[in-house]
């Protein structure tokens, strides 16, 4: 298991909520995308080709519901469902900080080292992880 | 430039994530480890000038300035007085006031250390640290 990497705009939000010039996020949200390189750390969430339709929804990762160990965060595993039609390949998983649209903060993105085929009534299971160093 | 401490990025993740109140951060020296202190480093493994007008300085959020991925704080000044502090290797980022029962968050070793400090000389930090 691999783990998420940081994009600059969870880099500046980590240390505004650290260094207290941003109040902390209720929530962050975990989306799949279609590009198929892997993005950089700049890009946003605009930059992102996202599933579309057949059930897709982006799922809430509240807010202390994380297990943290040593320098590594963990969230208990999301599964996604493709219902009514394919979605395709899904290259990797991002964190975002809203539930819909392109106006939230990138904060991580974790990209597959092979992408999933995930037709209708398939689904794609996720335990979100990240680090810091 | 600073380094993250284990204990540091572990507080990272607890206030981000987690719900953990934010901590008060505090800015001290150390005058021991001569070199760069490894990332598991205490409060008890640093040794900190002693007396002559030494002590931690607290860090407000107001003073902090964070662009891109780095955070910059004010410059603070330790004045020494009454006596010289010695060779002094670098900084550290901590919870507490005094004492070594907190945690360390990060250590700054000054790359053009260490600074000889005598009886009325001063040791002036800008504190930066990155998040990657």
């Amino acid at each position: 298991m691999s783990v998420a990497k940081w994009m600059d705009e969870g880099e500046t939000r980590v240390l505004q909520i650290l260094f207290g010039s941003l109040a902390v996020d209720g929530a962050y949200y975990l989306g799949l995308y279609k590009n198929s390189a892997e993005p950089d750390e700049n890009i946003t969430v605009a930059d992102l080709t996202e599933i579309s339709g057949y059930g897709y929804a982006r799922k809430s990762l509240a807010r202390g519901s994380w297990t943290i160990s040593g320098n590594q965060a963990t969230y208990a595993e999301q599964t996604f469902l493709a219902q009514g039609g394919d979605w395709g390949n899904i290259y990797g998983y991002f964190i975002t900080t809203t539930l819909t649209g392109t106006g939230g903060k990138l904060v991580a993105i974790e990209h597959f080292g092979t992408p999933f085929n995930i037709v209708d009534g398939k689904g794609i299971k996720i335990i979100p992880q990240i680090t810091i160093s | 430039m600073s380094k993250w401490c284990n204990d540091g990025e572990n507080e990272v993740l607890n206030v981000f994530l987690k719900g953990t109140t934010r901590p008060s951060f505090y800015l001290g020296l150390y005058t021991a480890p001569t070199s760069e202190p490894a990332e598991d480093i205490t409060l008890s493994g640093l040794t900190e000038p002693s007396g002559n007008g030494y002590s931690r300085i607290q860090l407000l959020d107001n003073d902090w300035t964070v662009s891109a991925d780095l955070a910059t704080h004010t410059q603070k000044t330790f004045s020494c007085s009454g006596g010289a502090w010695g060779n002094v290797y670098g900084w550290f980022l901590c919870n507490v006031a005094s004492g070594t029962s907190g945690k360390v968050y990060a250590v700054g070793q000054f790359s053009d250390g260490p600074y000889n400090v005598p009886d009325g000389g001063a040791v002036k930090v800008t504190a930066k640290i990155t998040a990657a």
